[in-house]
């Protein structure tokens, strides 16, 4: 499999005051062509930072100071705001955090789409588009008579679809998903997934998946990202990932998520993710790692290793089989 | 009799009216009773999707809002009949945790602001010592107090707060804590030190629980029985081991079946109908889950069904 997304060295700050404060912290990352590819991190890890760097659509006071963004075969932050806007929506759509309350009250669902397909598509007839769309809505289980609705005469999980119909409208290869199951009830959030799922199968588009939720990601994504405090400490396939995480921030994550039927006491993480304007020296998670090895964790800052094919780690207790 | 519960609701039904020329009325609450037993300190979970009217029933609980019909009884006796001092010891006695702890402060006070201002109440009552009482709520709750009290919210994390937040609803020392989704805004490294403080209370001070959720994966790690809410109406009860293993109401079913695992190898394989295209239409009679039941029969349409007890369990459903 090839690279369709290629994140190189990246590393976003946003600077207020005299506080300067590394939210994506010289992150490295591969999405492959065809894959669902999740990032899991709790709140204030980098998680939507990084996907707003993406697209480079990071405002003041942030600001991309370093890396590539490599889509195919293209660095997207050499790119101008014209040349970005061919890409945005047409080859790489975007659905940020609760976008689906973000529709506009006072248009029918038609209308809002056929003004995406109009800013990118000048020459878009009504009736090819509302052909296209009558296709999508059908893909993502909506009625027809929805596009003649307004968005409040929709429910929070027809919203979502609407919202996932409209960002592959115009056939993106890459779909940036940031929380689209936060906020929906649990029924509902099983529909979206396996939405999700199918338009992967479907159409093929690649999906990078943004959740704090750890059970979604076992449920829908392949490879997974673990951040943490601006930096991906671990990636592997999503099997490997839940079945022997290695990085103890990644174990103790998920020996902290309630699973129905067990009562095992969880046990959480002790401490606090640390300060982004003033992080500690050495690792970043070593405050709150029960297994740190003294001397070296709060010295020297672990690199993301490759320990096997596939499978990458930034921690001194794994040995790594070649370093970067 | 009913002494022998701390809390009872009998029937309880709210009903809101919206618009203005043309208004729509939303049964929130529907015909609602359970009980929660006074003799051992449990944790007592509503559980029920956004609308269901989980909150509502909290307000109307903590004397917030009135019922239209129905009766909410505090050992044996109606709390909206209490004279003022007697709503005053309950509301003592009864406190309540919600949702959002990063709101739940003023931001321009130090942690010691929130809790000195019950603190007061409650030692004006008992002549108790101010600082002492802060210290103890505080530790109980797993905080140092020297390393908290003078910290401003904005120097806490979400789990601190809420720790400061029980802390707060400690002071009085309750009976009974109405926790309304404290965990549902925090991080999962942190919902597990609430979640494990909630059980500590329990086992340690006696306090019972009446934590309201959408989330079945913590109320099954807590919770010791378990009501499910539908559209209002409570669809099933019983003891949440029994509940969740076995859940016989087909919505419980269906709830029970959409909580994602935890765990790559135990991915869904049958894909479920998307029914939130025909949930909004509602129907007017009968049962409210008739739209969306794979089971429904021409019986659920006339009347809605009554809530049946079998063995330990109650169930609103024809199929039983």
């Amino acid at each position: 499999m090839r690279p369709l997304l290629k994140v190189e060295e990246l590393t976003t700050i946003y600077e207020t005051g005299n506080q300067r404060i590394k939210a994506v912290n010289n992150v490295n990352l591969e999405v492959f062509e065809g894959e669902i590819f999740g990032i899991a991190g709790e709140s204030a890890c980098g998680k939507t930072t990084l996907a707003n760097s993406i697209l480079k659509m990071i405002k003041p006071p942030g600001k991309i100071v370093s890396g590539k963004i490599i889509f195919e075969g293209i660095d997207l932050l050499s790119l101008s705001d014209d040349e970005l806007r061919k890409i945005r929506w047409q080859k790489i759509a975007y659905i940020p955090q609760a976008s689906m309350n973000a529709l506009n009250p006072v248009l029918r669902i038609f209308d809002q789409l056929f003004d995406v397909v109009k800013a990118h598509k000048k020459d878009a007839s009504k009736e090819e588009v509302l052909k296209r769309a009558k296709e999508l809505f059908a893909s993502v289980g909506l009625p027809a008579n929805v596009l003649k609705m307004y968005p409040h005469e929709l429910s929070g999980g027809m919203r979502q679809r609407v919202i996932i119909a409209m960002s592959l409208i115009l056939n993106p290869r890459l779909l940036i998903a940031d929380e689209p199951t936060t906020a929906l009830d649990v029924v509902v959030q099983r529909g979206i997934i396996q939405l999700l799922k199918e338009i992967n199968k479907k159409f093929g588009t690649t999906i990078l998946l943004i959740t704090h939720d750890m059970a979604v990601h076992a449920q829908l994504v392949d490879r997974l990202a673990i951040m943490y405090a601006g930096k991906i400490v671990e990636i592997g396939s999503v099997f490997d990932v839940f079945k022997k995480p290695l990085h103890p921030y990644t174990e103790l994550l998920i020996d902290s998520i309630p699973r129905i039927g067990e009562k095992k006491r969880l046990t959480g993480i002790m401490g606090l993710p640390p300060d982004l304007g003033n992080p500690p020296p050495g690792c970043v998670f070593h405050p709150r790692c029960p297994f740190k090895v003294s001397g070296k964790c709060e010295v020297v800052e672990p690199s993301l290793k490759q320990v096997s094919k596939n499978r990458w780690v930034a921690c001194h207790l794994i040995k790594g089989e070649e370093s970067e | 009799m009913s002494n022998l519960n701390l809390l009872e609701l009998k029937d309880v039904t709210k009903t809101f009216t919206s618009g203005f020329l043309f208004k729509k009325k939303i049964v929130a609450v529907d015909n609602v009773s359970f009980s929660i037993p006074r003799e051992k300190a449990s944790i007592f979970v509503l559980a029920g999707e956004s609308g269901s009217g989980k909150s509502t029933i909290a307000r109307i609980i903590l004397g917030f809002i009135r019922p239209d019909k129905g009766e909410v009884l505090y050992r044996g006796r109606n709390i909206f009949s209490f004279d003022s001092k007697e709503f005053t010891l309950y509301r003592k006695e009864v406190q309540a945790v919600f949702q959002d702890p990063y709101s739940s402060f003023n931001p321009v006070y130090p942690v010691d602001h929130i809790l000195s201002i019950t603190a007061k109440m409650i030692s004006r009552d008992e002549n108790k010592d101010i600082d002492k009482t802060i210290d103890e709520a505080l530790i109980s709750v797993g905080l140092r107090p020297s390393e908290v009290r003078n910290k401003y919210p904005y120097q806490l994390s979400g789990g601190q707060k809420q720790r400061v937040l029980f802390a707060r609803a400690l002071l009085p020392r309750p009976k009974l804590i109405i926790a309304d989704e404290p965990v549902s805004m925090l991080d999962a490294s942190l919902r597990a030190e609430i979640l494990n403080l909630m059980l500590d209370l329990k086992t340690k001070l006696g306090i019972s629980f009446l934590y309201i959720t959408h989330d079945l994966s913590t109320a099954n790690y807590v919770g010791d029985y378990i009501a499910v809410l539908y559209k209002g109406s409570l669809v099933e009860m019983g003891p949440i081991d029994k509940v969740i293993s076995d859940p016989l109401h087909p919505y419980t079913k269906l709830l029970m079946s959409s909580v994602p695992v935890p765990d790559p190898l135990k991915r869904w394989e049958e894909r479920i109908s998307t029914p939130e295209t025909e949930a909004f239409h509602g129907t007017t009679s009968g049962c409210k889950f008739y739209d969306r039941c794979p089971f429904r029969k021409d019986e659920c349409k006339k009347d809605s069904p009554p809530l049946k007890s079998i063995g330990d369990r109650f169930i609103a459903c024809y199929l039983y």
